[in-house]
């Protein structure tokens, strides 16, 4: 009986165990198809998520012919990839570099002077010069055959008329501000087929512009008087990139208030104002031998915060005057020269 | 009629001189095609000449003859320098015609085609395209011309309105009315380039004066008004000849003096005006060339306006052939040319004369 009852009992439990054993194992393979189901879903999505950046990169990748709106709002359509392109003003030329088709550049401008391929290539003959900047040779221009001209701004107009009567493809950049600068740049990227060169490019940039901000939010204004030319006296108004640079750098430009955008001041006006900071163009030093000691014994002047404090700096005015890529380096130095507490920077 | 043989003799010397102006500046005009910043050799200049002569040029494309001319080659001589040599040589020829006529009306060596306020009223025109923006527009090409028509014809018909005396236009007044409309409006200009400060440099390079853009368009204003106002002025060169003399002798000898005075008066402001504004303001031309060509064809307006008009073309396009190919890529300013190479050479020709020389 007890015999009996024990083998039952061992019957059952080896069913159980039997039982168990093989739900467990049905689960196991149960979830382990779960599992590979979980992972082709996976990989499938993965596969998918790719297709769509790929056709997001295709959609946004430019496809020749196109049509861009330049700056002065017209519609350029260009036929094909441009291979040569001529750059009518140096911020136009930096930005084609910094995407990538300087190869691409046939022709510049005799102030192009940056990055340094530049000026070598127009040592040695392979770049060749077209003109200044408002005395643009139309000639010269057609006699390098290009399929797309960068020109700048209102004072190249009538050239971009005479080119464009002789069938040759134009843009014109005319940005007045950071984000026209940006835009510029995008545009350029669409219109050379080096579009995720010129997003990378911005995105950069966009970044330092933001950290920059974002650092002087909070900082107290700083007053600031920026020196264009010294006889007669002349500094910037509002609209200028300048006078914007200064503002986003955490400064308050003293002549913000200038109807003109390059004014003509009194020397009595800038000690009145009182400015904080004295900025002046590199070139003083470089071509007119203009020293700080020389502004500071200008007469009356020691009256002025910014030579009390010995706060007269130099700036490289080409990284403030050309809207290039080069004009968010323009504005990291005079942040560092407004608020070397927060920079770090020359003090 | 026969004439004397002293009159016949120097018929003879005017038709002479005024044809081989005529055939210089023929020449000069073709050579000056090669003339450049961009390397054209004169045989490709001519071949793109050639190829737009309508049956010959397609008769000699089908033979291969134009196969070595690159397409930039034949863009850049058809489409930028003839129309800039066929503008310069119009513009040159209303300045020197302008010039011409004026010195013989006021009877003053120091007259020129700017005296009644044409330039004045140009740059102002001008200057206003620039400051308000119009200049600027896709319309910018046409409109800095046109402003400077319009203001510098306005400029002519006020300062003669203001010297006018009843119905008498006394020259000695119209003189000093041209002064003073001139430094008015000149103030006007310097105010307006103060307030419009960004766009000095457009402006500054338009009141220089240049060919640099010139177009067909250009070529199409200036040059009918240009040959009509010297058939027009020729009609009258007897007139202008006799008026030197004093007005009031010429009035004797029939001669309706102020009517010929308004009619010459309009010619001259018409083409000047026309000159200034497809070029800026060309200095000295106006003023030196009527002086040369009275050094090497005599006084008598009957050949002078012929001969002014011609060597006012010549003279610009040689100083315009400079101002493009003298150190490229830069444009040299076509009025630093002028008054470079025309002064030396009019004291040159002053001092061989001696002091025979006048009006």
């Amino acid at each position: 009986m007890v015999n009996s009852m024990s083998k039952a009992l061992v019957i059952a439990l080896s069913v159980i165990v039997i039982v168990l054993v093989v739900a467990v194992v049905y689960e196991a393979s149960v979830i382990q198809s779960l599992q590979s189901e979980n992972q082709q879903l996976k990989s499938m999505v993965a596969q998918l998520q790719e297709q769509v950046s790929q056709l997001q990169e295709e959609l946004e990748k430019p496809h020749f012919p196109l049509a861009v709106v330049d700056d002065m709002g017209r519609t350029v359509a260009i036929a094909k990839e441009p291979e040569r392109i001529v750059s009518l003003a140096p911020s136009n030329t930096e930005i084609l570099f910094a995407i990538g088709v300087g190869d691409k550049v046939v022709g510049v401008t005799q102030y192009c002077d940056y990055p340094l391929e530049v000026v070598e290539k127009k040592e040695s003959g392979e770049l060749a010069v077209v003109g200044g900047f408002s005395d643009i040779n139309v000639e010269l221009v057609v006699s390098l055959n290009p399929d797309l001209v960068v020109a700048f701004g209102t004072l190249q107009m009538q050239a971009v008329q005479a080119l464009e009567d002789q069938g040759i493809t134009v843009i014109v950049l005319n940005p007045s501000t950071l984000d026209d600068v940006l835009n510029d740049i995008l545009l350029l990227g669409k219109a050379t087929d080096a579009y995720q060169e010129a997003k990378q490019l911005v995105a950069n940039l966009s970044a330092r512009i933001d950290a920059v901000k974002s650092k002087v939010a909070d900082a107290p204004k700083v007053k600031v008087y920026y020196e264009l030319w010294y006889d007669p006296l002349m500094s910037v108004g509002p609209g200028t990139f300048i006078h914007n640079l200064i503002v986003a750098a955490g400064g308050e430009n003293i002549f913000a208030d200038a109807q003109t955008p390059y004014p003509v001041v009194s020397a009595e006006d800038v000690i009145a104002r009182n400015p904080e900071v004295i900025i002046l163009p590199n070139s003083y030093m470089m071509y007119y031998s203009i020293t700080k000691e020389q502004v500071k014994e200008r007469p009356g002047w020691d009256a002025i915060d910014a030579v009390k404090n010995d706060k007269i700096f130099f700036i490289d005015e080409n990284l403030l005057v050309r809207p290039g890529p080069r004009i968010v380096d323009g504005l990291e130095e005079l942040a560092k020269i407004i608020h070397p507490e927060l920079f770090g920077g020359t003090s | 009629m026969s004439l004397p043989p002293e009159y016949a003799k120097r018929r003879r010397f005017w038709y002479l001189s005024v044809a081989s102006l005529l055939i210089l500046l023929f020449f000069i005009s073709i050579a000056s095609l090669c003339i450049g910043p961009a390397p054209i050799t004169f045989q490709q200049a001519l071949k793109a000449v050639l190829k737009q002569i309508p049956l010959l040029g397609g008769f000699l494309d089908s033979q291969g003859f134009f196969s070595d001319l690159p397409p930039q080659s034949e863009t850049i001589v058809v489409n930028i320098r003839i129309p800039r040599i066929l503008t310069c040589a119009f513009a040159g020829a209303a300045l020197g015609l302008a010039g011409a006529i004026l010195q013989g009306i006021f009877k003053n060596p120091m007259a020129d085609p700017y005296v009644i306020g044409v330039s004045s009223g140009a740059a102002l025109g001008a200057t206003i395209a620039f400051a308000t923006g119009v200049g600027f527009t896709i319309f910018g090409a046409a409109a800095v011309p046109a402003f400077a028509f319009a203001v510098s014809l306005l400029t002519v018909f006020l300062v003669y309105n203001v010297a006018r005396v009843g119905p008498r236009v006394p020259v000695m007044t119209l003189l000093l009315s041209g002064i003073a409309v001139s430094i008015f409006l000149s103030a006007f200009t310097t105010l307006l380039i103060t307030f419009a400060s960004k766009v000095l440099h457009g402006i500054y390079f338009w009141l220089l004066g240049s060919f640099a853009f010139a177009k067909w368009s250009d070529f199409y204003i200036v040059s009918p008004l240009t040959i009509i106002g010297f058939i027009i002025a020729f009609l009258y060169s007897r007139d202008l000849n006799i008026m030197l003399m004093g007005e009031e002798t010429a009035q004797t000898l029939g001669v309706e003096v102020e009517k010929v005075k308004k009619i010459l008066i309009a010619i001259s402001s018409l083409v000047t005006a026309a000159a200034v504004s497809v070029s800026g303001i060309i200095g000295f031309v106006g003023l030196i060339i009527p002086h040369i060509m009275r050094i090497l064809v005599g006084p008598d307006h009957r050949v002078l306006l012929p001969a002014s008009l011609l060597g006012g073309g010549l003279f610009l396009v040689l100083c315009d052939n400079l101002a493009r190919a003298a150190i490229p890529p830069t444009e040299l300013p076509i009025g630093v040319i002028t008054a470079m190479f025309g002064g030396p050479f009019f004291i040159y020709l002053l001092r061989k004369k001696k002091g025979e020389y006048s009006l």
